[in-house]
Order: structure tokens, then C-alpha cells, then sequence
């Protein structure tokens, strides 16, 4: 190679080498910035909501708290109104103690104004003289229960409660309220908020106290309480709504910090770092591969034809010294373009795929989330009932207590003030005979129904002894309002059933705590993010169980563009609703299937400005190899003496091509055979082939190990593991394309390699061994492509079932149209297991002498001494004549003139005396010759033949031999042949 | 110009080379508070102190020239002793300057300013300090609150005399034995330093608004010690080029 070409090439490398650098660290920066911008976006849209949700806890704490004292003040009240109205109450321990047990309360006391206890249901810790316990004295100016609070002493908490007796006494209920902050932990505890919210796909959120920089709540429980200084974090990136890297016990996470001033804390919104890398990290190495790949090609290529470039027609001076190379340029150009276009395509491609993944791992989390919440939520339901009625109970209960055997409480007015004391609506007396006695409602003369349709009808059962009857929560048949009513049974004095009393309560508190379980409100309150929202459609009606847009709520799905294919449980991909695309995953539940849906152009945002960026930084990369290589001096003529090598005789030929271009290909006679063509004789694109086909192995070869060693390399929720899962909608979609493109990776590496070891075999084995491995790596490349292709459209949804099931139908097109494929294939395996020849053997077949080269399945392959082949299909292959013999036989006929002198004595002896030595002269004679006497005679002449041992394969040049041979020893002898012929 | 500053370079390589050649590691041992969240607290699950005069001790101890700081806890009964004694280098425990202690140790400036408060419970429905008078208030052994509650109290016009408030004092070892008096009800009212009440302070507890006396928090050192001075140029120093006050920042 010429020196200066040598000096170029070593340019265009390096400059290569740069280019990749510059490249990758441009695509890792733009790939890093992108996703730390797309998680900022994500990640500030949870924090936003973190505000909402702790102020949404803190309601709800706060409503619990209420509904809680509400019952015990109410509680308290009862025992008020005991003692002020029922004759029979006596404020004795003993009373009080029994009631407490009744009212299903810790303690219950009687004081005075200063604190003094009158009575008590058992001893209470408390001092009620302090001032501590001034706020249980406001009932004696307001007249209403006290507002609750709580008190610790040695350890133990209680709560109090007050209501007003009279002027100089008041009823104080103690209670250990332990349900309460059992409840108040789940609601609105740290762990109870953060721990339902996901960050990215394996984020999560945790608290820092602002006071001692400890972790209030992290989702690894052995942290909570250690100093978050210490596992890392920076004091001065705990600020409100700072976006930052931080570090935990030496994990690095992206993180955002919203700082929640009234409980003293920063919420942390964290995704790990391996998260963000990941997708980024295989998306740049994809395009960086292919980027490498294209500008190796161009460097390669173009170096390979300057060396090739005999003369300097080519080239165009354009300035100076500087000369354009046209031809190089022309084909560079050509080259780069396609390479181009290539990045830009593979770097869309990979953008597509890799937000696609992501989001729809992304959803297809949240929707399981959903699931969970919705199913959290019909135990709720449940709970949360049962603590209602419970609660409902006990006050009907203390109403029946009051009620029995003190009749001079049984008037509208007497009702009308325990209603209010209990919190009820009204109530009503019924006698033993089920009819209405008195009531503070505007019900009057009602009787319990004997019909088992009516509402009233169950209650019936009070008046067969039962104690208590709870009914659900329903519409009011009379009024149309939604009520509940609880019955209990009333005793007389001595302890006799004496009629029930029944309450009337608005279930508003329950309805509320329980509204809040509606499927409507858990899909409104979801916030995917980049503007997704959740929507539920009704697997029997298939209409919209809820959508955020109040249209179409309840309207069906299949009129607003959904199809059938998209209703089953986890269903990821595209669907339109209203005229607009989402991507969405979905998710089964009892009634409905639940769907969290991203709106279409949220995703695809960035992935063509980035195409196009990394398209523009690859153009300026090329476009500097391209200046330096079809630009250059007036370089002289490069014939090199890898020219001369290649003019040498090689497997090469030049060829004319239709359009009258003359191009280097590959002769006939070495195309099929095994040996391959060694690189010195390749052409430029040969070469150029070789090294792309190098590259796209090692791609193929790391997608193959990947793929394999998926569990070694990639864990948890990788993207990866999505795409290779399949977890994706089986239709025409990216994922199903990149499936396609993995197993066809997978599959060739595989096929490749066990053709390769088919080959080895071949060489080691005997002709028919190997002509079986021949036919053995053809028959799976056949079978690969098959497997490929049929998987590929399952991949793609095409209903493979229905694909097998056509394979009868496929049938009768081969029976019809490709009857000569299948006589064909036949052919060739009966070729094989009768053994008819093998490769190697030398045939004649029809009027064609040959070597075998192969057997395949469709043809066979006989190439001539000229290096001819001939291809003919196996089921012309008849009437064969397999000349493969241990020692072929040459024979040589002269026709001898006889005269007087030369008899055939003396030809005989002279034959005897020269054939040895004609031995020695051609090797290619294994044993002979020898003469094989007279067949037969014409005229003067005497037709001798003689015969030599040889192989096959020299036969026709062993028979010319020797007729010359015979022709110079014969001469010599002064014996003339008239005639001669060998076969 | 170029040999001023590689002289002047040289000079300081020196100094610091001299001021470290005096002694192998140094340690400053800095009376701290291990109960009062924000400046100096001992988490117990860690076993740190942590809080703005941790920090503040840090710097301080680089500043003079320290290479290391051992935190010991020191209470208000005991302080004053343990600096005395020597078994401190000096104070930065939330500790005041008045005249008082001005007469046996030297302060720095001071680094921070607090104003002590009453703390009540809400339910015992006090809201003003007027509703005091005659109610039993928790106070700290040994610390000055007292005697500015009595004074402050008197000034309001509240009590007849200073003396007179000394009946309804109620004296305790410790904060959080105050704290626990208060829940329970055995005090009506507590008063401390503003930084240790907000520490204690809960959502049933209640900061009457009336502050009843400016407190400056200073470094304590021992009466003309070497120590002092340095400390004093070194806190001065730390104010005035913000390094204080971010600290502040960090911790509120």
C-alpha cells in the first residue's frame, strides 16, 4: 500500500475513534439531561401532590377524630341526660360502673365544679382540681359536651369528655383512645402516606424531619429514626422543590424535595439512579453501535477503494493542491447517506421503544396499584360498616336503656331532647304488638308490617325477643331519604319484654367515609404522570364506569372507539377513546376493567428533536471523514502489489452487469464450495461486507448473550426484561418489532453455531457423513427461517392457531404449485439415504460428467473438470452413472499398420519391453500398464488397447498421456499408428 | 510585586506549619446540650449530637485550630461547675450571658438570641400571663428564668413585689421532668428558654405570646484563659462572614 494511503487511512482511523467518543458523550449527555428532565417533570408532578394527599390525611385524620368524639360526647351526654331525667338514677359507683360496662366506656365520673369527684365508675389517675383540666368546666358556661383532649400520666393516655349535669355537676367520660391513634397511625401517619406513593418505576418517597435531619418514614423500616445526614443526604439540598443527586448509604438517586413546613419535614420524591441509567445506557450503546458501524463502513470502504484506484482519472483539482477524488466521493457520498439516514431511523426506533417501555411499565405499575387500593377498599367497606353499625347500636341501645320501665320519658318532646343527645334523628316507641306508641317524628299511628317486602317487616323479629336488629343504610320507603334505622328492645320493670324502640339515623358520616372508596373517586384522585389519568369501563355493559371526562361517563366504550381486542386484563398498548390516542395498560377487576391511559403526544415529544440531534452531530461526523478522505493531494498512481495478487488467478471474476457496468463476482465453482474466499482476493465491497456482517455478529452475539443471561444482567423491572417478557400486546407495535429483531438475534447466533459445528463434523466424517451434515445445516437454515417466521407473526398477532390450522389449506397450494418443490426435496432425500452419490463422487448425469458439490434440498450441484457447475433439481436428477470406483480404468487403443518387419510378435515384445518405463514417466498411473491385447483388426491395421489403473479424476488426461507417450516409443520403433483413441 | 506574594505565601505555609508542629492532635472539648432539638441534641438512636451548636462547635474548633471536637453533655445544674474544673474547654450549651456569670467566665459575642417563654396546655384554657398569678409554674433548677419571670411579672404589674411570686414556683432537675409536670397537671405553666419551649412544644401546648426576657447565647470560656481570646475572634469572625447565620438557617 502506498504510503500516503497508508498515512490517510491512519487519519481516517483515528478521526473515526474521535468521532465515537465525541458522539457517545454527546448522545450520553443528551440521553442524561433528557431523563433527568423528563423525571424533574415527573417527579415535580408528585410532589405537587403531596401537599394535597398529606392535607387529604390530615382531613381525614381530622374527621376520624370528630366522629370519634362525637360518639363519646354523645356517650357523655347520655349519662347527663340519665341523671338529670331518670328518676331511678342514682350517681353511685356501683351505677356508674354498670353503665360504663353498657356504654362500652373505660371510666365514667361524676364531678363538681371545682374537680371534686362525686362518683366514679372506677379510680381514675386524673386530678380534676387543676387547671389542666379547665377544659372540661367550659360545659358549665356553654351547656354543650366539652371538646376532647388528652392527657398522659405514667405513661398511659386518656382522653376526656364532659357534659353538663346540672349547675353543679357535669358527667366526665375517661377513655383510653387507642382506636383512635390506631386509626389516626393508619390515616395519616407518615408511612401510611408515603408508602402508597411510587416515584418512577422503582422510586419511592420518603420524609426527613427538618428538626434533627432524621428519617421520619423511609421505605426501608431500619433507617426510620437514623440521622439522614449521616446516610448521605446534604443539609443544603433540603430545600423546598430542589431537585438534586443524593445519596443513601452510598445508592445515588435522583431526588426532589418539597418541604411541608407544618409537620416540621421535607417529603422526598427519589428514583435510583440505575433506574434513569439503564434505559439511557442501552438506547446511547445501540446508536452509538450503529453510529460505528456506519462510519467503519465509510472509513473501510473508502480506504479499501483508493488502494484499489489504479489511476488518477477520478480526481478533480479543486483548489490548489487540493484534489477532489469523484469516484471515491461519489460512492462515499452514496454510503454516508444511507448511514444517515440509518442513525437517524435507529435513534427514533430506540427512542420510541424506550419511552414506550417505559411508560408502560410505568402504567401498567400504577393500574396494579390501583387494583390493590380498590381491593384495600372493599375490606374497608366492610370495617368501616361494621364500626358504624356498632356505633349506631350503642346509642339505640342506651336510647332502650333509658326508655325501659321510665314511661314518663315517652312523650314527643322527652324524645325529641334524647335524639339530640344522641345524635340521632328521631326516635320511635313501639308496643309488643308492633304498633307505633310515641315518637319525635312526624310518623304517627305506624304499625311494623307483616309483609316481608316492606322496609318495616324485619323488625318484627324485636317483638320475637330478638335484642337488636341493624338494618342497612337504604332509601326511606315512605320519604324517599337515605336513612338507617336500628332497633332495640325495651324491658319493663321486671326485666319483661315491653315493646322495642327504634332509630333513625343519617348514615352522612359513614356515606363520607365511605365515598371516598368509590371507584370513581380512587380513578379521579389517580395522577399518572405526563397527563395520564385512569378510566374503568363495565365488563358486562362495556360502558364507561368512569372517565374524567364527564361526556362520556357511562357512555359505551365501542362507540367512543374502543375495540373488543382491548377489553382483557393487562392490555398494554395504544387505543383511542373520543377521537384521541392513548397509550394505556389495564388491569381486571370483579365488575370493571380498569385502564390508566397516557395521552399519546405526552410520550413522543422528544424522540424527533432527538433523532434529529443525534442525526445533525452524526452528519458533522461524517461529513469530516468524508473531507478528509475524498479530498487529497495529487496523489500518483497506486497500483500496488496487492493489485498484481489479485490479477493472479483467484475465485474472482469480472462480470458484465445488465446495465453494462463491469463488476467483480465470485466464480461459479467456488461460490457453493466450503472453503471460503481469503480476504486478499476480495473486492472492496467484499471486504466491506465482511467487516459489517463482523459487526452485526457481535451486535447479534450481545443480544444473544444478553437475552440469555437476561437474570444476570438485568434485574427487577428492567426495560429489558419488558421487552423480552413480552408483557405487550401482540399486534404491530415497536415492542413487537424489537421481539422480532431479539429472536431473530437469538436464533441466528444459535442456528449459526450449530451449522458451524456441522461443518467441523462434515470435515471429520467420511462423504456420506458429510453429505448428511450438508444437507442437515441446509434443512435448518430452512427450518430457522420457517420457526422465524411463523413466530414473528405470532408476535405480530397474527392468529398463529389459525396459521396451523391453514397448514392443510397450505398443503393443497404445494400440491398444486409447488409440486415440483416437493418432488424436488424428495428427490434429493432419497439421493441421500439410497446412497445414489454423495458429494464428492464423480457422476454423470444425462449427458454431464462431474464432481458432486453439494447436495442441497432443493438441488444439486455437479461442477465439470472446467469448473463449470450444473444445477440441476434433484428430481431431474435419473438416470445417474456413479463413477466413484476404487481404481478407474484407462484404456488406450492404437490402431498398429503391420508389415513384413513389424510384426505383432514384435509389437507385443516391444510393448513388454517399454510399458514399464511408461510408469515411471506418469505418475497418475496407480498400476499397469499393462497390454490388453488385440480387439481387433482391419485391413493392415491391428487394433491393440492397453490399460492402466488410475483415478476417476485423471482418467481423460491419463488416456491423452499415453497415446502420446505410446506415439514417441512406437515412433522410435519406426511403427506407425494409423488410428488411436482412449476412454 | 511577585516576591511580595510568595513571601506573603511562604509566611503563612510557615504559620501554618508552626501551628500545627505545636501539637500532635488537638481536641477541643465543648459542653454541649444533648436535649434541645434544633441546637444540641443526642439522638439516641445514633448516639450523635447533632443541632446548630454541634455545627457551631465544629467550625469553631477548625477555626482555632482544633483537629477534633468531643462533645460532652452538660446540664444547666452542673455547667458551670464542669467549666470551672476544667473538664470542658468551654461552653456551647444554650447558655446566656448575664453579669452574673460574666464575673467567673469570658463570653464570646453572642451567636444567638433567644427570648424565654411560658408554656402552657391548651386545655387548661390559658391564654395571657396575667392568668398566672397564683398558679404553680414550673421553672429549672439553677437556670435564670426565675428571676426574670419575678421580675417581668412585677414590672406588669402583676405581682406586688419579686418575692412574691417565689410561692408558686415549682422547681425541677430537668426539662423533661417539667415537661411531664405539665402534662400531667401538676404545673399550670411552664417557663424556659424560647429555643428549649419550642423543642417541647406540641400541638396541645400552647407559647403564651409574652416573652419574658431577651436571652444572647454566647461561647462560655474560663475567666482569661488562653482559649478565650481565640474562641472570641473566632465567633466573630464566624458572624461576620455568615457562616453563623447560614448555620442558623440550616436549623430552622
Amino acid at each position: 500500500m502506498a504510503k500516503r494511503l497508508r498515512g490517510k487511512a491512519i487519519a481516517a482511523f483515528l478521526l473515526e475513534i474521535i468521532c465515537v467518543v465525541i458522539f457517545g458523550y454527546f448522545l450520553v449527555e443528551m440521553q442524561t439531561s433528557l431523563s433527568v428532565d423528563n423525571q424533574q417533570e415527573n417527579t415535580q408532578e408528585k410532589l405537587d401532590e403531596m401537599q394535597p394527599l398529606i392535607d387529604s390525611a390530615d382531613e381525614a385524620a381530622a374527621q376520624n377524630e370528630q366522629s370519634y368524639d362525637e360518639v363519646y360526647q354523645s356517650k357523655a351526654a347520655s349519662v347527663a341526660y340519665m341523671a338529670n331525667y331518670d328518676e331511678t338514677f342514682e350517681a353511685e359507683d356501683a351505677r356508674l360502673k354498670e353503665l360504663a360496662g353498657r356504654m362500652n366506656v373505660d371510666n365514667i365520673l361524676i364531678i363538681d365544679r371545682e374537680g371534686k369527684q362525686l362518683a366514679r365508675a372506677k379510680k381514675s389517675a386524673a386530678n380534676f382540681m387543676y387547671p389542666r383540666y379547665n377544659q372540661l368546666r367550659t360545659v358549665f358556661e356553654t351547656g354543650e359536651p366539652s371538646e376532647a383532649f388528652e392527657v398522659i400520666i405514667d405513661g398511659t393516655v386518656r382522653r376526656y369528655y364532659g357534659a353538663k349535669i346540672d349547675g353543679e355537676r357535669e358527667a366526665v367520660i375517661e377513655q383510653d383512645p387507642e382506636e383512635l391513634h390506631t386509626l389516626q397511625a393508619n390515616t395519616s401517619s407518615w408511612k401510611s402516606i408515603l408508602s402508597k406513593v411510587s416515584v418512577g418505576l422503582k422510586g419511592f418517597a420518603f420524609a426527613v424531619s427538618n428538626q434533627d435531619y432524621t428519617f421520619l418514614y423511609h421505605p426501608q423500616e431500619e433507617l426510620v429514626g437514623l440521622d439522614s445526614l449521616d446516610a448521605g443526604l446534604r443539609a443544603e439540598d433540603l430545600a423546598d422543590n430542589r431537585f438534586a443527586w443524593m445519596s443513601i448509604n452510598g445508592e445515588r438517586f435522583f431526588c426532589g424535595v418539597k418541604s411541608i413546613p407544618a409537620d416540621d419535614a421535607f417529603v422526598i420524591c427519589a428514583v435510583p439512579e440505575e433506574e434513569m441509567t439503564s434505559s439511557r445506557n442501552v438506547t446511547v450503546a445501540v446508536v452509538l453501535f450503529i453510529f460505528f458501524a456506519v462510519i467503519t463502513a465509510v472509513v473501510v470502504y473508502s480506504v479499501l477503494i483508493l488502494g484499489e484506484q489504479s489511476n488518477s482519472g477520478g480526481r478533480v483539482r479543486v483548489l490548489g493542491g487540493l484534489w477532489y477524488n469523484r469516484t471515491v466521493g461519489r460512492k462515499l457520498l452514496t454510503f454516508s447517506g444511507v448511514g444517515l439516514l440509518l442513525i437517524v431511523v435507529v435513534s427514533f426506533y430506540m427512542q420510541t421503544l424506550f419511552s414506550l417501555s417505559l411508560r408502560s411499565m410505568s402504567n401498567n405499575r400504577q393500574v396494579q396499584e390501583i387494583g390493590e387500593v380498590l381491593k384495600q377498599n372493599d375490606e374497608e367497606v366492610g370495617l368501616v360498616t361494621a364500626q358504624y353499625n356498632r356505633r349506631y347500636l350503642n346509642k339505640c341501645q342506651v336510647a332502650a336503656d333509658i326508655l325501659s320501665g321510665n314511661h314518663q320519658l315517652w312523650t314527643k318532646e322527652e324524645l325529641a331532647r334524647l335524639s339530640k343527645v344522641l345524635g340521632a334523628e328521631f326516635l320511635l316507641i313501639f308496643d309488643k304488638d308492633g304498633r307505633e306508641v310515641v315518637s319525635d317524628s312526624s310518623y304517627v299511628n305506624f304499625t311494623v308490617s307483616d309483609n316481608p317486602e316492606d322496609q318495616s317487616y324485619a323488625f318484627g323479629s324485636l317483638l320475637q325477643g330478638l335484642e337488636y336488629y341493624i338494618q342497612e343504610a337504604q332509601p326511606d320507603e315512605i320519604s324517599g331519604t337515605y336513612r338507617q334505622y336500628i332497633g332495640a328492645l325495651l324491658r319493663d320493670e321486671n326485666g319483661d319484654a315491653d315493646g322495642f324502640v327504634q332509630m333513625s339515623v343519617v348514615p352522612d358520616k359513614l356515606e363520607r367515609a365511605l365515598g371516598t372508596t368509590t371507584l370513581p373517586a380512587v380513578l379521579g384522585g389517580v395522577k399518572a404522570s405526563a397527563g395520564g389519568f385512569a378510566f374503568a369501563v363495565d365488563k358486562e355493559t362495556q360502558n364507561f364506569a368512569y372517565f374524567p371526562d364527564e361526556r362520556i361517563n357511562g357512555r359505551s366504550a365501542v362507540e367512543y372507539g374502543m375495540t373488543e381486542k382491548q377489553f382483557h386484563d393487562g392490555y398494554c398498548d395504544y387505543l383511542t377513546v373520543n377521537h384521541k390516542q392513548y397509550f394505556a395498560s389495564s388491569l381486571e377487576t370483579d365488575s370493571s376493567l380498569i385502564y390508566v391511559a397516557v395521552p399519546k403526544e405526552r410520550l413522543m415529544a422528544t424522540r424527533l428533536p432527538v433523532a434529529l440531534a443525534s442525526g445533525a452531530a452524526s452528519f458533522c461526523c461524517l461529513l469530516l471523514v468524508f473531507l478528509l478522505l475524498a479530498f487529497g493531494g495529487k496523489g500518483s498512481a497506486v497500483l500496488t502489489e496487492a493489485q498484481e495478487e489479485t490479477a493472479a488467478r483467484g475465485p474472482m471474476v469480472e462480470v458484465m452487469m445488465p446495465d453494462g457496468t463491469t463488476k467483480k463476482s465470485e466464480a461459479a465453482a467456488s461460490r457453493w464450495s466450503n472453503s471460503g474466499i481469503r480476504w486478499k482476493e476480495k473486492t472492496p465491497e467484499q471486504k466491506l461486507l465482511s467487516v459489517l456482517e463482523g459487526l452485526l455478529s457481535v451486535l447479534a452475539l450481545a443480544i444473544c448473550i444478553a437475552v440469555v443471561f437476561k437474570d444476570r444482567f438485568f434485574t427487577g423491572n428492567s426495560i429489558f426484561l419488558h421487552i423480552i417478557e413480552g408483557n405487550w400486546e401482540h399486534s404491530l407495535n415497536v415492542f413487537a418489532l424489537t421481539g422480532c429483531i431479539l429472536i431473530i438475534c437469538v436464533g441466528s447466533v444459535a442456528v449459526l453455531i450449530l451449522r458451524e459445528i456441522l461443518q467441523l463434523l462434515s470435515r471429520a466424517m467420511n462423504a456420506k457423513g458429510a453429505t448428511i451434515c450438508q444437507l442437515l445445516r441446509n434443512f435448518i437454515k430452512y427450518l430457522f427461517v420457517i420457526a422465524m417466521l411463523y413466530y414473528c407473526f405470532a408476535l405480530f398477532g397474527v392468529d398463529t392457531q389459525t396459521l396451523l390450522a391453514s397448514a392443510g389449506i397450505l398443503s393443497l397450494v404445494i400440491g398444486l404449485g409447488a409440486k415440483e418443490l416437493v418432488s424436488d426435496i424428495l428427490a434429493g432425500l432419497f439421493i441421500i439415504f439410497e446412497g445414489e452419490f454423495q458429494v464428492g463422487d464423480i457422476v454423470t448425469v444425462g449427458d454431464w460428467r462431474g464432481t458432486v458439490q453439494e447436495i442441497g434440498v432443493r438441488t444439486t450441484k455437479i461442477m465439470d473438470a472446467g469448473e463449470n457447475v450444473k444445477i440441476i433439481s434433484n428430481s431431474a436428477v435419473s438416470g445417474v452413472i456413479n463413477m466413484t470406483k476404487r481404481n478407474s480404468y484407462c484404456y488406450c487403443e492404437l490402431g498398429l499398420g503391420i508389415t513384413a518387419e513389424i510384426t505383432l510378435e514384435r509389437i507385443e515384445e516391444i510393448l513388454e519391453k517399454e510399458l514399464p518405463g511408461l510408469r515411471k514417466k506418469l505418475p497418475a498411473i496407480l498400476a499397469g500398464p499393462s497390454y490388453n491385447g488385440v480387439y481387433s483388426l482391419s485391413g493392415s491395421n491391428v487394433n491393440v488397447r492397453l490399460v492402466a489403473e488410475c483415478n476417476e479424476a485423471d482418467k481423460a488426461k491419463l488416456g491423452r498421456d499415453m497415446t502420446r507417450e505410446m506415439k514417441l516409443i512406437l515412433d522410435r520403433h519406426g511403427i506407425t499408428i494409423n488410428s488411436a483413441s482412449h476412454s | 510585586m511577585r516576591a511580595g506574594i510568595a513571601a506573603a505565601a511562604l509566611a503563612l505555609a510557615l504559620a501554618g506549619v508552626s501551628g500545627h508542629a505545636l501539637a500532635a492532635p488537638k481536641t477541643l472539648k465543648v459542653g454541649v446540650r444533648d436535649d434541645i432539638m434544633h441546637f444540641g441534641y443526642l439522638n439516641p438512636e445514633t448516639g450523635k449530637y447533632y443541632g446548630m451548636e454541634i455545627d457551631l462547635a465544629a467550625r469553631l474548633a477548625d477555626a482555632i485550630g482544633y483537629d477534633t471536637v468531643e462533645y460532652v453533655t452538660v446540664q444547666p445544674d452542673n455547667r458551670k461547675q464542669m467549666l470551672l474544673d476544667g473538664e470542658v474547654d468551654c461552653l456551647i450549651a444554650a447558655y446566656s450571658v448575664s453579669e452574673t456569670r460574666l464575673e467567673n467566665f469570658d463570653f464570646s459575642e453572642s451567636y444567638y438570641t433567644d427570648y424565654s417563654s411560658i408554656m402552657v396546655e391548651k386545655s387548661s384554657l390559658i391564654h395571657e400571663m396575667r392568668e398566672l398569678v397564683g398558679k404553680r409554674i414550673g421553672v429549672l433548677d439553677g437556670a435564670n428564668t426565675a428571676p426574670k419571670l419575678a421580675i417581668r411579672m412585677t414590672e406588669e404589674g402583676l405581682i406586688g413585689s419579686e418575692e412574691e411570686l417565689e410561692p408558686s414556683l415549682v422547681k425541677m432537675d430537668s426539662y423533661s421532668e417539667l415537661s411531664v409536670a405539665l402534662e400531667e397537671g401538676t404545673v399550670d405553666a411552664v417557663c424556659m428558654d424560647g429555643c428549649i419551649a419550642r423543642a417541647y412544644m406540641e400541638d396541645d401546648r400552647e407559647i403564651l405570646e409574652e416573652k419574658i426576657a431577651q436571652e444572647e447565647y454566647a461561647v462560655a470560656t474560663q475567666k482569661d484563659s488562653e482559649l478565650s481570646g481565640a474562641v472570641g475572634t473566632a465567633i466573630s469572625q464566624l458572624l461576620s462572614d455568615g457562616t453563623i447565620d447560614g448555620l442558623i438557617e440550616k436549623w430552622s
